[in-house]
Parts: C-alpha cells; sequence; structure tokens
C-alpha cells in the first residue's frame, strides 16, 4: 500500500500545474471559454489522458486523470471539461481539443450549450446531440454559459459507450475540479490572511481567522483523500457505486464551504465582483450539480449502505 | 498511488488473521470496568500474548525488541484485530504509544534496556504526568517544581487527567526546573517509579461514570538524576517527540470502532423505522462517507510516517475532523433514540448514548480542538503567531 503521489504522480501534477500557470492566468480566466483554450489542452493531453496510447493517447487511468482535473479546478478553466474529456476516442476532434463537446444529463439547462459543438447525452445509454439550439440564459457563474436546449431535441446517434461506467467517471472527475476549489481557496484565504491588517498586525494572528483557514484545510484534505482512493479503486477494479457518490458528496460540501470561508476572510471586498473569491464559489455551486447533485448522492449512498 | 496491500502484507495480513482466533479464545471474561486490578491483568495479559506471537510493538526497531516491520503492517494488524474484536491496548497506552517511542528516539541506552522490552511484554505499565491543573492547553505553565539535590530531583506539585495512574508502574512525568527561565526553557521529562514515597493517588470521575483519570499529588518524591530523558532543562523538546507520536496511529482503532457502531445504529435506525426518512437516511450514509474518507486519510498519514519515519501534520488534520464527524454521530444517534436514549439499561441503545458522551472528550484530550485548530494553521499554513 501506499496512499499518496509518488514521483511520476509529483511530476504530473507539477507538469499540469505549470501549463495552467502560464496558459490560464485570472486575468484570460476571467474572459471566459475560447477555441484556443481547447486546443492548448488538447496539446497537453487533457482530453486523450486516457486513450490507449495505439488510439494516439497517454494511456493514464484515473488516478492520473483525477489528479489532472484538481489542477484544471483549481485554476478556474472554463468550458467542457468533461464532456470533451469523456468524448475523446468516441467523437472525432475530442481527443485533441478541435471539438467542443459538452454535456446533457436529463436536463434542458445545458453548461456551454451556446460555444459547444455537440454534447453527449448520458442517460440509460450514451448517445450524441448536435442540434444544442435554444435560448441563452442569465447564468449564476459568469465563466459557465448557460442554455435552455429544446425540450424535444433529439439524439442524433448513439455510442458504443457504457453508460454507467460514463456517469461514475464523469461524477469523480467533477468531483476532483471540486477538490481543486476546495485546496486553492485555503491558500488565497491564507495568502490574504497573511497580508491584511488590522487593528496593526495580520489578520491571521487572530485565532478567529486562523481557526476558519485550519477547518477549510481540514475540508480539503479530508475530500482529497476521499477523491484519491476513489480513483485508485476505480483503477484497482475494486469500486463501488458509493465510492463515487463519497467522493463527489465530499468534495462538492469542501468546495463551497471553503469558497464561502474564502470570502468570508476576504471580508468587505470578498463581496466584490474584483476579487475572484465569487468565481470560486459560483463554480463550486455548479460543479455540484453535476453527474448528481449532493441530496442525490446521499440517497445513492443511503441505497448501498 | 495504490491503496493495494503487497503479497508479503496480505501474507501478514493472513497470519494475524489465523492466530487472532485462539489467542482471543484464551483469554478470560472482560474484567468490570471499574475494577482496576483486574484491568491491568486482563490487558497485560493480552499484550503478553502479542508479545509471544511476536505482535508487540510491530513497527518498532528490532533492536528494542519490536517487530521490525512497517507502519502499513501495524495498520494492519490495528485493523485485524478490531475487526475480530479483539481487546484494545487498554492500560498499555501511554507505554506503548507515548513513553515508549519517547525513549526510542531520546532516551539513553540504560533507560531503553530498563524499559522497553518491559513494556512490549506487558509487565511495565505506565501513566502521563503532563497536565496540572493550571496547564491544560498551555502546557508549558506547569509548575510542579523539581529540585535537584545530590544525584536526586525532589519533586513537589500536582498533575491531573492521569490515566491509569491506580495500577501504573512508572510515569512520564514533565517538571519545572529552572523556574527563571522562559516557560519553554525549564522544563525536564522524567522517569518516575509509580511506587516511590510521596505520591498520592485521587481519582477523579468522568462524565462517563469511569474513574480512568486521576489527580496525581508529588510531596518530596525523589527521583535519581539517571531517570531523566534528555538534557535538564530540554523537556520541552522531548515532550514535542511525545506528542508527534500520540498524533500518529493512535486513533485506528477508534476509527473502525466508530465504523461498526454506525453499522449498528444504522440496523436499529432501520428496525425503527426511521430510516424510511429521507433526511435521516441521507446523514447517516453521509456520515459513512465521512468516515471511508477518514479511512482513506489514515492510510495516506501511514504511507507518510513510512516514507519520513515520523507521523506528519495529517494528525491533527485527522483529528479535528474525526472529533467533529463522532459529535455529529453522537447528536443524530441521540435524536434517533429519543426517549430511550434517557436510560443506559438496554446494550442495544446505551452504546450509542455512550459514544454520544465520549465524543465530548474527543474534541479535548490530546489538545483540544482549538489548539489542534492553531497548530494546523501555524505549522501547516504558516499564519502568524498569536
Amino acid at each position: 500500500m501506499n496512499f499518496d503521489l509518488g514521483p511520476d504522480e509529483l511530476a504530473l501534477r507539477d507538469g499540469i500545474r505549470d501549463v495552467c500557470a502560464k496558459r490560464f492566468p485570472m486575468e484570460r480566466v476571467r474572459d471566459g471559454f475560447d477555441r484556443s483554450m481547447w486546443s492548448e489542452l488538447g496539446e497537453a493531453g487533457v482530453f486523450s489522458l486516457r486513450l490507449p496510447e495505439d488510439q494516439g493517447g497517454v494511456g493514464l487511468g484515473m488516478t492520473e486523470a483525477a489528479i489532472v482535473f484538481q489542477e484544471l479546478g483549481r485554476f478556474l478553466v472554463p468550458g467542457p471539461l468533461l464532456g470533451t474529456h469523456l468524448a475523446a476516442g468516441l467523437v472525432e476532434g475530442a481527443a485533441s481539443g478541435d471539438t467542443v463537446v459538452t454535456i446533457t444529463d436529463g436536463s434542458s439547462l445545458v453548461p456551454f450549450g451556446a460555444v459547444a459543438d455537440m454534447a453527449l447525452d448520458i442517460g440509460d445509454a450514451v448517445s450524441v446531440v448536435d442540434d444544442l439550439s435554444g435560448d441563452d440564459l442569465e447564468p449564476l457563474d459568469p465563466l459557465t454559459p448557460v442554455r435552455a436546449i429544446r425540450a424535444d431535441t433529439p439524439a442524433a446517434r448513439t455510442l458504443d459507450a457504457g453508460a454507467t461506467r460514463m456517469r461514475r467517471e464523469g461524477g469523480l472527475l467533477t468531483a476532483a475540479l471540486s477538490c481543486g476549489i476546495a485546496s486553492r481557496t485555503v491558500e488565497l484565504a491564507v495568502d490574504y490572511a497573511r497580508e491584511r491588517v488590522q487593528f496593526d498586525r495580520p489578520i491571521g494572528s487572530f485565532q478567529a481567522v486562523k481557526h476558519i483557514c485550519a477547518d477549510m484545510l481540514v475540508r480539503a484534505e479530508v475530500a482529497r483523500a476521499a477523491v484519491d482512493a476513489a480513483a485508485v479503486r476505480i483503477d484497482e477494479g475494486d469500486d463501488g457505486p458509493a465510492v463515487i457518490s463519497a467522493a463527489k458528496l465530499l468534495a462538492s460540501e469542501a468546495a463551497i464551504a471553503n469558497a464561502k470561508s474564502c470570502i468570508q476572510v476576504h471580508g468587505g471586498m470578498g463581496f466584490t465582483w474584483e476579487v475572484d473569491a465569487h468565481l470560486y464559489l459560483k463554480r463550486a455551486a455548479v460543479l455540484a450539480t453535476q453527474f448528481g447533485g449532493m441530496d442525490e448522492q446521499a440517497e445513492l449512498l443511503a441505497a448501498h449502505v | 498511488m495504490d491503496l493495494r496491500y503487497s503479497d508479503s502484507e496480505e501474507q501478514f495480513r493472513a497470519e494475524v488473521r489465523a492466530w487472532l482466533p485462539d489467542a482471543m479464545a484464551s483469554m478470560p471474561p472482560k474484567p468490570e470496568a471499574e475494577d482496576w486490578d483486574a484491568r491491568r491483568a486482563y490487558d497485560t495479559r493480552w499484550q503478553r500474548l502479542l508479545h509471544e506471537a511476536g505482535y508487540a510493538g510491530i513497527d518498532w526497531p528490532s533492536e528494542f525488541g519490536g517487530r521490525g516491520g512497517t507502519p502499513t503492517e501495524q495498520l494492519i494488524f490495528l485493523e485485524e484485530t478490531e475487526l475480530g474484536g479483539a481487546p484494545y491496548v487498554g492500560v498499555n497506552f501511554v507505554g506503548l504509544l507515548h513513553a515508549g517511542p519517547t525513549l526510542r528516539a531520546e532516551g539513553s541506552d540504560e533507560q531503553r534496556a530498563a524499559h522497553l522490552p518491559s513494556i512490549l511484554r506487558g509487565d511495565e505499565v505506565w501513566c502521563q504526568g503532563f497536565s496540572e491543573p493550571g496547564a491544560g492547553s498551555d502546557l508549558a505553565a506547569l509548575k510542579t517544581r523539581a529540585e535537584r539535590v545530590g544525584d536526586e530531583y525532589v519533586v513537589n506539585g500536582q498533575k491531573i487527567w492521569t490515566s491509569f495512574a491506580q495500577v501504573a508502574d512508572y510515569c512520564e512525568l514533565l517538571v519545572r526546573t529552572d523556574p527563571d527561565a522562559p516557560k519553554h526553557r525549564g522544563i525536564t521529562w522524567l522517569i518516575c517509579s509509580m511506587d516511590t514515597p510521596g505520591i498520592d493517588i485521587r481519582p477523579l470521575r468522568t462524565i462517563q461514570g469511569s474513574s480512568e483519570f486521576s489527580e496525581v499529588f508529588f510531596t518530596d518524591v525523589r527521583i535519581p538524576v539517571a531517570n531523566r530523558v534528555g538534557e535538564e532543562n530540554d523537556g520541552w523538546r522531548v515532550a514535542m517527540v511525545t506528542f508527534s507520536f500520540e498524533r500518529g496511529t493512535a486513533f485506528v482503532s477508534e476509527l473502525l470502532g466508530s465504523m461498526q457502531l454506525l453499522r449498528r445504529l444504522i440496523a436499529l435506525a432501520r428496525k425503527s423505522g426511521s430510516w424510511d426518512d429521507s433526511g435521516t437516511r441521507r446523514e447517516l450514509a453521509h456520515l459513512g462517507a465521512e468516515l471511508d474518507a477518514l479511512w482513506a486519510l489514515t492510510k495516506r498519514n501511514v504511507t507518510q510516517a513510512e516514507r519520513t519515519g515520523v507521523p506528519g501534520p495529517g494528525g491533527s488534520v485527522f483529528k479535528l475532523h474525526y472529533s467533529e464527524v463522532r459529535h455529529r454521530m453522537g447528536d443524530l444517534a441521540m435524536r434517533l433514540l429519543d426517549r430511550s436514549s434517557i436510560t443506559l439499561d438496554d446494550d442495544e441503545t446505551a452504546e450509542h448514548v455512550r459514544g454520544w458522551m465520549h465524543a465530548m472528550s474527543l474534541t479535548i484530550a490530546a489538545g483540544t480542538s482549538q489548539i489542534q485548530r492553531n497548530i494546523v494553521a501555524e505549522r501547516v499554513l504558516g499564519l502568524p503567531k498569536s
């Protein structure tokens, strides 16, 4: 047993963190999704990560994918990351990022419906929806546009892919994105608490603030252990549905609670559009609804007790 | 990263599993909770059995009488014995998890030879003399005075929260040797034999009715200078070494026990019909997810300890969350038991009421949650001192 990131995994994490730091600074992220981002992510191997090497992929497993998605979550990389990643190898151009694929999962409210070329519909089977026409709505997360597609939009074709497996992989990688938010918001809060001076000292020297930050780290680390464990167990063929639901539930909660705490530590500035904290909270709220909301995950867990 | 156990680890698990049933069958019935002599006899008998089978001090180096195994093997052993319902470490706790590891790291060759094999054999029981009425969270404010007279220290003062004092042979004792130095720099770590004249033990009663803790009074207690661990006035650093071990795998049995307790609570909820309420059902399932995540975190902490040789800050993170989850679990249990929670007569329900009370100790003992948060904020996150 060796349940901590090994040298290869650390190199992978640092590599993708480096790519994100260079390519996705907050100024660019705040402009929202654009197609050039997708080719850059495609080039970095984000979408083809789990495709076998003989299909032009990187040939890695869920463990590595979860590490990469935690980093993408940290940097709030905008766009339908999950849809395109899950479509790699099934839809032409997804692996390279040339085709932008989002997800519909029974709801008519489709994130990135306006910018995607098509959507994966993950129901009883996995199919492709080409026609994403509809009305663009005011989004909660300014970086996640939402389109209400027509309820009767027909699926263009069914894909040869297991819907259950795909839903679980999608759920876990969504949890990984949330996990990244939970970790990143601790750093932002701690950095600010060290700098911000009130009563002639950094607010981070006050126990009331320290304890908020300590609780944030606890949430982030517990969620990270749950997500990493679920990913490893998928790769080891030892996963039950409860493992994914547990990871998704804890990561969603940690991301939302930590983003809220991050706003609290930033005080009045945390409530402004200018400070990034709200973007983490809003993204965390959006991710919590993907591949089954929190009540649904808890109910799923109860069914497997 | 993997969660699979290696062939040799699985082999070790199989050996433990094969050994356990006969070992347990050879034990007498469990003693009454308040019969401390019988509890000492029972717990040390179990420790002796472990020693004979080669399972005492699994991750202790063999030069000190341990098995020379890995923290992972220690984890496997704790998992198997907890699931098999084997006796707990009990009165051996301080010797095996505090004093022993501290002597290993900081003791002299003579001190190690005198105590480590006896602790592993179950011949020696230890207690802890750290806290005082005026030195709880602010441990370094301790006042118990040790004055050097020739080759002895003469100790006067009072300790509190001393578990198993009434049956202990030795006490790990923190004393003030320099009252004029800054408070962290005048402390010394001593080995005190509990049959030295001048020691008076007065048991305290906990909210659970147990007399596990005592107050211990020291009046002109003479301790040989040879019993000092580390240098004079360097005891604070030695105590920090003790604490790093305390936060290692000490909670593994607790966590696994909590998982089983939750399973029994869920069984009760099914029986009573409260499981049919979706809110209750989700809350119970949610607690299960938290405990599973803590198990994963334990494996992460063990992996890190295996790599670095000492338990890392993950122990504080674990303890903060585990104790919080136990509070939530206890509160939920009390709500579900409703009126049947007001008696402790029925074993099936009383264990949950006791668990609820036990949770109160978890956010206080071994560093309150508030102190743990300070530790995490200052030592892990690097926030400035208050």
